[in-house]
């Protein structure tokens, strides 16, 4: 997965902020981004375990299909 | 007298009744409670109604079994009967729940008596669980986050306490506080009654002063007829182990590093054939892990982090606004990486015909309470990721994996010693850590906290 650069992130964020409802001062995407980027990273480093593939990638966009 | 058959003895010879039980914990958890901080809540009428039926009963020559009128303490994550469940959180409200968890229940089947309700970390999420302190220097963690009932266990307040383990949060009380800890088989004991974290990962089981109290409980636990006690005796003489070492086992901090060395060659001196392995997927452990709970966390939480954010802690916060955040594809590519690791695991103990693992449980010991980091050499690391390193491979596989006292560092803090075996092995990994447990030169230690 690429790491976009910080603008992208934020406004990653804030739009992911935004579907969740998640609104205020407890949510500024710039206080959120580093954590996020760190997971990505983390997320990144699987690709040696399991290759790059995105298990049932087609609904990538949403995150809230855990089982 | 702290362990559960030392007390059900005395309570079958009428030297102490299960109502002097109760009363003597009352006065000693009272004596303790501004120190230790091992306990939110305690329901005294509860407790000595319950004792007295115990007594009742026994009187009455019905007899539950070793724990019949022993009291234990049940993480503040798990429903108890009459007592609010506040999972160390502002969210929940004081309210009583209406009835018990089956895990509870089952104990109450058996004859134990509910001693009351022991700190856990934040919404189970967190390795710190303040402000209890460690009985074995009050300045340390108890570790989490079940690190009420690794304090109580290990300051004998009770022999045995519930806890919940989602990344090693029986483990890492037990080893930082001396106590045995056992997570068991994934899905082997119910979840009813308990708060999430991650259902994936999510798992409920005992601490106990020593391995057979643990195995009391787990009987207990299980309910099907199981002595989860019997053939603790049987030793591991022709048995073989894999030895962890590499990452996730390492760095170590020196004294955990002798420490566990030489527990190994306690195992070999017991006639188990003990052989380095090495499982390069479990570097990917903490990636796996930490890609799993965010998202699951955020999937229960979701309406308490938008309606009252800032009633949860800012790190926690964090944590579940990640789950919302992050592209469905790392949830993913985590549940595969964790199916990834516990196939590794599986070939491993196949390919080397291994009746189980050995590893350190922690890397290092109990931190002073203020620090935020460990230091291994030149390098540190967040004090979460290193206590879950060495643990969450098995939260990952789903085997059981059990915690037991080695030793102790040049400060006097615990160490432990982890034993996992196969899923479904639970008794041979009491087994094993029972072998080593009486055989172990740190055996008779406990804090001299009082």
């Amino acid at each position: 997965m690429s790491d976009p650069n910080v603008g992208e992130v934020e406004r990653h964020i804030a739009d992911r902020l935004a579907d969740h409802d998640l609104n205020g001062p407890a949510f500024d995407p710039r206080l959120i981004a580093p954590d996020y980027r760190g997971r990505l990273q983390m997320d990144a480093s699987l690709d040696l375990l399991i290759g790059k593939v995105q298990p049932d990638a087609s609904s990538d966009s949403d995150p809230g299909d855990a089982p | 007298m702290r362990s559960v058959p030392e007390i059900a003895a005395a309570l079958r010879s009428q030297d102490v009744t299960a109502v002097t039980l109760a009363e003597q914990f009352l006065a000693r958890e009272a004596e303790a409670r501004d120190r230790l901080h091992s306990f939110v809540a305690i329901d005294a009428s509860q407790l000595l109604d319950q004792a007295a039926v115990c007594d009742a009963e026994l009187s009455a020559g019905h007899d539950r079994g070793p724990l019949h009128g022993i009291p234990v303490g049940i993480k503040d994550i798990i429903d108890v009967k009459g007592y609010p469940t506040r999972c160390g959180s502002p969210l929940y409200p004081s309210t009583p729940a209406d009835c018990d968890a089956t895990v509870v229940s089952r104990l109450r089947d058996a004859g134990a008596v509910i001693a009351g309700k022991t700190t856990s970390h934040e919404l189970a999420c967190g390795v710190v669980t303040s402000p209890v302190s460690n009985p074995w220097n009050l300045d340390h963690v108890p570790g989490g986050s079940s690190g009420g009932s690794g304090a109580a266990v290990a300051a004998g307040l009770v022999p045995v306490g519930l806890g919940s383990d989602t990344g090693g949060s029986i483990r890492i009380p037990a080893a930082l506080c001396g106590t045995v800890g056992l997570k068991p088989t994934f899905d082997l004991l119910p979840l009813a009654g308990i708060l999430p974290l991650s259902t994936t990962l999510d798992h409920v089981g005992p601490l106990g002063a020593t391995v057979t109290d643990c195995a009391h409980a787990m009987s207990a636990l299980v309910a099907d007829g199981t002595d989860f006690s019997d053939g603790l005796d049987r030793g591991i003489a022709g048995m073989r182990f894999g030895v962890l070492t590499e990452e996730p086992f390492s760095p170590l901090q020196p004294d955990v590093e002798s420490n566990f060395h030489a527990a190994v060659d306690v195992l070999r001196s017991l006639g188990a054939d003990c052989v380095d392995i090495t499982i390069p997927e479990l570097t990917h452990t903490l990636a796996a892990e930490f890609g799993i709970i965010p998202l699951e966390a955020f999937e229960y939480h979701e309406q308490s982090l938008r309606q009252r954010p800032f009633d949860i802690d800012p790190e926690i916060r964090t944590l579940l606004t990640a789950g919302a955040v992050l592209p469905g594809s790392v949830y993913r590519r985590a549940c595969a990486a964790r199916v990834a690791i516990a196939r590794a695991i599986t070939a491993a103990m196949t390919v080397h015909r291994l009746d189980a693992l050995v590893a350190p449980t922690l890397p290092a010991t109990a931190s002073p309470k203020a620090d935020t980091e460990h230091a291994y050499g030149d390098v540190s690391e967040p004090i979460a990721a290193s206590y879950v390193r060495t643990t969450a491979p098995f939260n990952l596989s789903g085997q059981p994996a059990i915690s037991v006292p080695c030793g102790f560092d040049r400060e006097g803090l615990p160490i432990g010693l982890q034993i996992a075996t196969r899923a479904r092995h639970d008794k041979l990994a009491l087994q094993v850590a029972a072998a080593f447990e009486q055989a172990s030169p740190s055996r008779p230690r406990v804090p001299d906290f009082w």
